[in-house]
This record gives C-alpha cells, structure tokens and sequence, in this order.
C-alpha cells in the first residue's frame, strides 16, 4: 500500500487511462479514450465487436503499445511498462490456462515467479481454491475440469496474488447460457466479498448491465457514454447509446420549445410529445425520441402523458413477458412490453390504438 | 468390413509391394550360404568389425545430425509459428527450399560451396583466415550437408507442434508476473519439447537410411551402413547378408519409434496433443519428466536471473516503448537458418556456365558448352524423360490409391490410429530396406529394369505422402456441405463432382505435387530397382558424379532446379486459384 501523501483521490484510484490512441495501420483501434477505475470498483468496457474494448484493455495489460497516451496503475505511470512489471491480474477468454501444469502449479506459478516459499504457495493455493469453491483440486490438469471449472481457476490464478485490479477479456464468452448466468452473480460476490477493483470486457450487455457498478459503452475506438448502468439505460446520451443497450423505440421528429429543462418535441406526424433530454438541443433542431417498450402503456392514455396512435399487428409471448408489435405513422414500427397474462383491453389486430408514456420515461436525443 | 472398399486397393498394393517383399528379404536373412536355415548371416553381423565399425559411425553421424537440426531448426520453426500466416507462408517456401531441390542438386551445391577453394574457404580467406581447412571430404561436409537436407523436416515437424500452442500462453505468464525468458522455459519450451522430440526422430530415422550425402560430401572414414548393404549386393552379391543388414536398421528403427511411443507418444509425428496422463504410469517417462522438470527449472532460474540483472542495468521506461533485443536477435538468428536452408542450391548456376573444366569458383568465362553437352547426350536425355514420365505415372497411381483411403480414414474408419500407421509406415522405414526388397521381389519376377518396377517402387514411398496430405485436407472439411448437397437434392457422385471435389482440388494439387517430386527425386530405389539397364535423372546423376564431379553436372541440377521452381510455381497458381474461386 502507498502512504497517503494527502490526494486520497489519486490513492482510491487503482487505474487511470488518459487519451489512449492505438492504430493499426491505416485502422485507428483506439481514439483518445480515457477512463478511470477506483478501488472497489466494478468497471465494465461494453460496445460491438471492432469497438476497440479488447485493444484498451490488453493496452492496460500490457500486451499491445499504444501510439499516445497514459496508463497508470494504483498512481504509478504503467504506459509501456512490461506485463510481468505490472501489478494485474488478467482472465483470459480461453483461460489461458498452461496445459502441463496441474491446478496447484498454474495457480502457485504467479506466486513463485514473484519468489514466496513452497509452503507460502501451498497455503495461498488451497485457500484461494476454497474461495472458488474448487477445494481439493490442485493435483487435477486442466483437461480433466469442465469449461466452467476452468474458468474458476482462470479467475483463482488472478486473484491469487491480490493485484491492484483484475482484467476480464469475456471470460465467459465461451460457457453456455445458465453456467453463464450462474458464474455472472458468482464473480460479482466474489468481486464485492474482496473488494477488488475489476475491468471486464464484454459484448453482452445484458451482462453488463447484471455486473457491472460502471459501463463504459465504447463505438469505433471511442468512449461512447460512461456510467451507472440505470444512467445508461434511462438516460442515454447517444442514439447509439439507447439503441445498443435494451430494446427501444425511437421516433423522430424536432424541437419546438423548452419548458422548466423538458424538451418540446414534434414528432413527424405532428403531434407533440414532452421528454427530458440528456444533450444539448436547440429550437429547430432534429431530435429523437427514445422510449423503453416496458414504458408504453397500452389504450390508458392519462392526462399529462404523452401519447401516439398506432396500428396494433401481432403479439408475442416471450415468457414471463409479451411484446406487443405496432405500426405507427409512416409505417413506423413500435414495440410495447407487457407482462404475458395482463388484460389486454381493446387489442385486435389491424385495429388502432393508443400508447402513452410518461415524459419522465423516455429520453429526447440529437437525431445525428 | 462392410464398407471398406475405398480402402482395399491401397491396402492391397502396400501388402504386396511393400510388406510381403519386406517379408521377403527378412526370410531371405535366414537362408545360410549352404541353402539351409540358419543364423550364420546374423552371427556374421556380430563378428564382422567392419559391420560394427560402419553401424557406430551411421549412429554417430545420425546422432548429430538429429541435434543440430533440432537445435538449429527450432528458432525457425518458432519465428515462423509466431509470424502472421501471410509472412509465415512466404517464409516457408523457403525453409522448404531443399526439399524442391533435388538431394542431388542440393549436395553439388555443396561441393562447390565447400571445396578447399570453394566459395566458403575463399570468404574465409577474404576475411583473413589464412590457410583455411577443407571442410569437403571429412565429417564437418557431412554433418552440413546432412543438416542442410534434413532440417526441413524437422522444422515442419516442430512448426505443426508450436502451431497448436496458444499464443495467449505466453501472455498470460507475463501478466502472472513472469520475464520473457521465464515465461518461455515453464511455459512455451515444455508445450514445444513433443515437437522437437517428433522432428528429431523423424531426423533420426532418415539419417539412418542416407547415403547420398556421406558418399559424395564425405571419406572413407564417413562409409555409412547402406553403402555397406549396397557394396554387399551390387558387388559381393551376398543377399543373405545384405538383408540381415537391412533388418538389423530395421529393428533398430522400430525399437527407437516403440521408445519414442512409449515416451511421447506417436501422435505427436502428425502434429497431435501430447498423450495425456500417461507420462504418470509411466516410470521410464517418470523419471525423464522429474529430471527435464529439474533441468527446465534451472535454465528458468540462471536466463531470469540474466534478465534480472539485465533489467537491472537498464530499467524498463514506462514512458518510452521498449526496444525489442531479445526478438531482434531471435529473427536474426532464424532468418540466418533459412538462408543456410535457401542460398546454396542456387550455387549450382553460375558453375553451370562455366568455361572451365571443373568445378571452380568463382566459375571462369561465359559458356554454353555443359547445356550443349548435356542435350546433345541421349543418355541426360532418356533419363530426364524416363524421370518425368515415371514421376508423373506415381503421382498419378498414389492418388487413385491414397485418395480413397484417406477418404476411408477420415468418414468411417473406426481404427484410424491402426489404419494410419499402416499407410504412413513406408514412410518410417529406411528406404534402402525397400529398395533391396524390392530389388530382391522383381528379380524373382523379372521387373528389375523395367519402368513399370519404378512406378511400383516410386508409389510405396508416395502412398504415405498423399495419404497424409489428404487426411489433412479431408478433416477440415466440414462434411455438414455435403449432407446440405443431398438434402438439396445431389446423389452422390453430383455432390462429390459438385461441391467436395472443388473444396479439396488444391488439397489434391499438393498431393499430386508431393507424389511427383518424390519419384522425381528418388534415388535409393531407382539404384537397384533399374538394375543398371535403364536410368533415371538421379541415377544418371549419381553415375556420374561418382567418376567426376564436371560442370555437365551443374548444368543439370540448374535445369532440375529451374524444372522444380517451374512446377511449383504453376502448381502454386493452380492451387490459388482453385482457393479463390
């Protein structure tokens, strides 16, 4: 631990990250992008494939260069520092785990490069396998756990030698959808019980949204949108934002006027709709309006929310909820979410009908 | 074996021109000097020490050999297995630069190279090295020549090793806190060593069976055991020793492979995992493995406490991007093998042009003279014609053959390990055990002398190669195409025709290729198989050079070397295409 030399806000943070670029060749992988991890904190880098997630975080490992830019880890500049100079962990997304070593080597190599005693190593061993729930394995080989052992052991390797922050790169990637979920809330109890700084990657956002206390949403090598997951699925600053995270309806149209900071906004049929915006919009501008389909209501329209009529065409029973699909004006499709057996008062197919939302549900963005 | 007809007319044409002339000459062994059964041939082997001496000095010459390609061959094999696949294809081409050239072509290169004023003695001079030593004629051009042929192999044995080890590996060992050079010897080095031991008893069991290089390149002193199986029969015409010869290497061979088995593992020969779990039971690869675990640890221990001080002296910047030492000396290092590898053989050419009467460097004048000779003789003539039509009849046979059994292996055998070793075992069995079965076979039915009796011969040896080729092609396959085509309404010759058959043809275009340049460049067979009544490119050429190494000669490993590059080439734009369609 460092001693407190009076800006405790440099010693909370475990990673720093100011205006990385990397390029590949004529491909930029990486523009500008600055992020920062405090202790304790779970920080999870979101976007599609190609968005650059992967680069910045094996930039922090280590493991590639970047072109310009800052890296520090627990206050200490890391920029191009060597991998083993570095005070990480890293999960890969294969694990990454070294075939002719058993489980008790692969998790004791990180502590016997760093030089602690045999017995030292055993006893760090066997606990940290308890804290994985994989007591007793540490004369198996790799081979012989399934994808999901493996991935604890993965995650026990990190762990072991209490680095400064851990990386993820999609380590559950490859294990299917239940052992997935399951290992989800597995890693963020273990991340809240140690109280580790972590930086995960992934390209699920549904995955993001259960682990993470930050999102960093990032689109062609630039940080998107950082935040809470509620700030990024309620009041997205970007299309892209909105659009990448949940499902959405989007309706254009422009800025007419602003009242008390809520945003005046005629859609393209003209009716008018009022919403809080997250950007700065101006009269006149284009605008559009995100609305979450659980938001919609159905034919109870009351006074105050905004509302549209759209032709109702089928639903669809998602299991514990149903989606109802609409077809707006100028053939604009909108999606509502109700729970699957709510009464569904007036709906029949090819017959209007009337959606409102509360302005304080949905979000009014620049059109781009 | 309902269903196993793709497999019978391989099978089929390897037992009877393969093993049961193998059989053959072993029963042949027992056969005493008054006709009778007997282990007199056997008991000669014990007490000639001319057969001891000779079988010390092939195992000593193998030996070597086998220690410098490994030692030589793995920076290359690990520069290439790192590389992007585009730069790696490209430097491959000319890691496997001697095995397109001709053994033939490749030893005259040498002799130009190595003689006492050969162009290495007179760089050697230039860099004032007075009086430097001929390194023709003694052990030191052997073990070159020997290393030069067969380090090609190696390193595409180790490559097909190292191509499955996750990079990742290596990074995941310095983000645990591991320097380079630890994360190499615990990590990257113990996942390549099934490499290197595969490509060093490929080596190994090659060298054994070689003759060419030592005979040309080196002395007396350097006789080797299938010179000694060669002189026995072309010479002594004891056959009945000369098999017992034979079958001594082959028993050596086969005692070195079962070890090999029992230790590593044969799988690990086709670029498979290492056999798990077993080195456990074990105790033999026991004790190997507590001692290599030992030995690796304190190689890990003295370069990490190099790097230490090292990292010492000059502290990683983290400010600055490091500069790469370590990679830079490892590329120069491998790029200097492939040049060993590469560079020689094109020392053939400007000899060939030469006014002089020998074989001088640097080569005298501009002349035309050794092309001339070499066409205006029927007998370069005849021969090259024989080679190619030969060359071109066993690529053409292997195919019909091997296809199908691949085919088999891939879709439906159930004892594919049993099948494999089968098909692929020419390949592990010394040539000249062949060749004198052979030999021995066709002179009991009249084929000695015939092309049809090298067209047999040259295809045992092919087999294997298509074999392989195609296996490998075949598994990458996704057979799912093929149930689509029926399932779209394709029987099965229209789904062959039409969509597997266009997937595999550049598959199909290497095996052709290897089929083809292996009878191209076959000599050992071609050495007893023609008897001395009919010729080939390689026999002619190994004629000759045993009465006088001339410039004639460099004109044709030139002309061989511009035939193989041609064919390459056009193969190459064959395959490309077929790819990019």
């Amino acid at each position: 631990m460092k001693m407190a030399d009076g800006s405790s806000n440099s010693d909370s943070l475990k990673l720093e990250v100011r205006n990385l670029r990397k390029t590949f060749g004529e491909f930029v992988a990486l523009e500008g992008a600055s992020v920062e991890v405090r202790a304790g904190e779970f920080l999870t880098l979101l976007g599609p494939s190609g968005s650059g997630k992967t680069t910045l975080l094996l930039a922090i490992a280590g493991l590639n260069e970047p072109d310009s830019g800052e890296i520090r880890i627990h206050g200490d500049l890391a920029t191009y520092l060597p991998p083993y100079q570095r005070d990480i962990g890293m999960v890969f997304q294969n694990y990454a785990l070294f075939p002719h070593m058993t489980i008790g080597e692969n998790i004791g190599f990180p502590l016997r490069m760093r030089r602690w005693s045999a017995s030292k190593i055993d006893e760090a061993v066997s606990r940290i396998l308890d804290v994985v729930q994989l007591p007793g394995t540490e004369n198996r080989y790799p081979r012989q756990l399934s994808g999901g052992q493996q991935q604890r052991i993965a995650l026990a390797r990190a762990l072991v030698y209490e680095p400064s922050i851990v990386l993820m790169d999609e380590p559950l990637g490859a294990l299917d959808k239940k052992l997935r979920e399951q290992l989800q809330y597995e890693i963020k109890r273990l991340h809240e019980r140690l109280g580790l700084a972590m930086l995960y990657v992934t390209h699920d956002q549904e995955e993001a949204l259960v682990m993470s206390d930050r999102i960093c949403l990032m689109r062609q090598g630039r940080i998107e949108q950082i935040g809470t997951p509620e700030e990024l699925y309620f009041r997205p600053k970007t299309r892209f934002a909105a659009d990448f995270l949940g499902e959405s309806n989007l309706l254009e149209g422009e800025v007419i006027g602003f009242q008390d900071g809520i945003c005046e906004v005629a859609l393209n049929d003209g009716r008018p709709v009022r919403g809080p915006t997250t950007t700065k919009l101006n009269v006149g501008d284009k605008a559009v309006v995100m609305i979450r389909p659980e938001a919609i209501r159905i034919n109870a329209a009351e006074a105050g929310a905004n509302s549209v009529t759209a032709t109702f065409i089928e639903a669809v029973m998602t299991g514990g909820t149903t989606k109802c699909f609409f077809e707006g004006h100028q053939g604009q499709q909108l999606k509502a979410q109700i729970l699957t057996g709510q009464p569904r008062d007036g709906l029949a197919p090819n017959k209007e009908a009337v959606l409102s939302w509360e302005p304080d549900s949905c979000v009014v963005l620049a059109h781009d | 074996m309902r269903g196993s007809w793709p497999l019978i007319p391989a099978a089929l044409f390897l037992a009877v021109a393969f093993v049961y002339p193998v059989a053959l000459l072993l029963g042949r062994s027992f056969v005493g000097s008054d006709g009778g059964l007997s282990a007199e041939n056997y008991a000669r082997l014990g007490e000639s020490t001319v057969v001891v001496r000779v079988m010390l000095i092939t195992f000593k010459i193998a030996g070597w050999t086998t220690l410098f390609a490994i030692i030589a061959g793995y920076p290359i094999a690990y520069l290439l297995a790192t590389l992007p696949a585009s730069r790696r294809n490209l430097l491959a081409i000319f890691v496997l630069m001697p095995f397109w050239t001709s053994f033939l072509v490749r030893t005259f290169a040498w002799i130009v190279l190595l003689g006492r004023n050969g162009a290495l003695n007179q760089l050697l001079q230039v860099l004032g090295v007075s009086d430097p030593p001929s390194f023709l004629y003694q052990f030191s051009g052997v073990m070159i020549g020997m290393v030069h042929a067969l380090m090609p192999l190696c390193v595409l044995t180790m490559l097909s090793v190292m191509e499955n080890i996750d990079k990742r590996l290596t990074d995941a060992a310095g983000t645990l806190g591991a320097r380079p050079a630890a994360a190499f010897w615990r990590i990257y080095f113990p996942l390549s060593l099934p490499g290197a031991a595969a490509g060093g008893l490929l080596v190994f069991i090659t060298s054994l069976g070689f003759f060419i290089t030592p005979a040309l390149l080196g002395s007396e002193r350097e006789t080797v055991i299938v010179q000694l199986v060669i002189f026995q029969i072309k010479e002594m015409l004891n056959w009945g020793f000369a098999g017992a010869i034979a079958i001594m290497l082959l028993v050596v061979a086969l005692v070195i492979f079962y070890i090999y088995d029992r230790l590593v593992g044969l799988s690990t020969l086709s670029g498979g995992d290492v056999r798990g779990g077993a080195s456990s039971r074990n105790p033999l690869s026991w004790l190997g493995s507590k001692v290599g675990n030992l030995l690796l640890t304190a190689i890990s221990e003295v370069s990490d406490a190099i790097g230490r001080a090292l990292g010492a002296l000059m502290p990683a910047r983290p400010d600055r991007k490091p500069r790469r030492i370590g990679g830079k000396v490892l590329r120069f290092v491998a790029l200097a093998g492939i040049a060993f590898l590469a560079v020689p053989a094109f020392f053939v050419v400007p000899v060939s042009f030469s006014e002089s009467q020998f074989l001088t460097w640097p080569p005298k004048g501009f002349s035309l003279q050794w092309y001339r000779e070499v066409f205006d003789n029927p007998l370069w003539i005849g021969a090259a014609w024989r080679s190619f039509v030969v060359a071109f009849s066993v690529a053409v046979v292997a195919l019909m053959l091997g296809v199908p059994a691949a085919f088999y292996l891939v879709r439906r055998a159930r004892r594919t390990t049993a099948i494999m070793a089968f098909l692929i075992s020419p390949l592990i069995m010394p040539h000249i055990i062949i060749a004198v079965a052979l030999f021995y076979l066709f002179a009991q039915i009249g084929l000695v002398g015939t092309t049809i009796g090298l067209i047999i011969g040259h295809t045992v040896l092919a087999i294997p190669y298509v074999v392989v080729t195609v296996v490998a092609v075949l598994k990458n396959y996704d057979i799912r195409l093929d149930h689509a085509a029926s399932t779209l309404g394709a029987n099965g010759v229209r789904t062959f025709l039409n969509v597997t058959f266009p997937l595999i043809r550049s598959g199909l275009i290497a095996a052709f290729m290897f089929a083809f340049i292996i009878s191209f460049d076959e000599l050992t067979i071609s050495l007893f198989v023609t008897g001395g009544q009919v010729t080939t490119l390689p026999k002619q050429m190994w004629d000759d050079a045993l009465l006088r190494v001339s410039p004639a000669l460099a004109a044709v490993a030139t002309l061989i070397l511009a035939f193989m590059t041609a064919v390459i080439l056009g193969s190459e734009i064959l395959r490309r295409r077929g790819v990019a369609k």
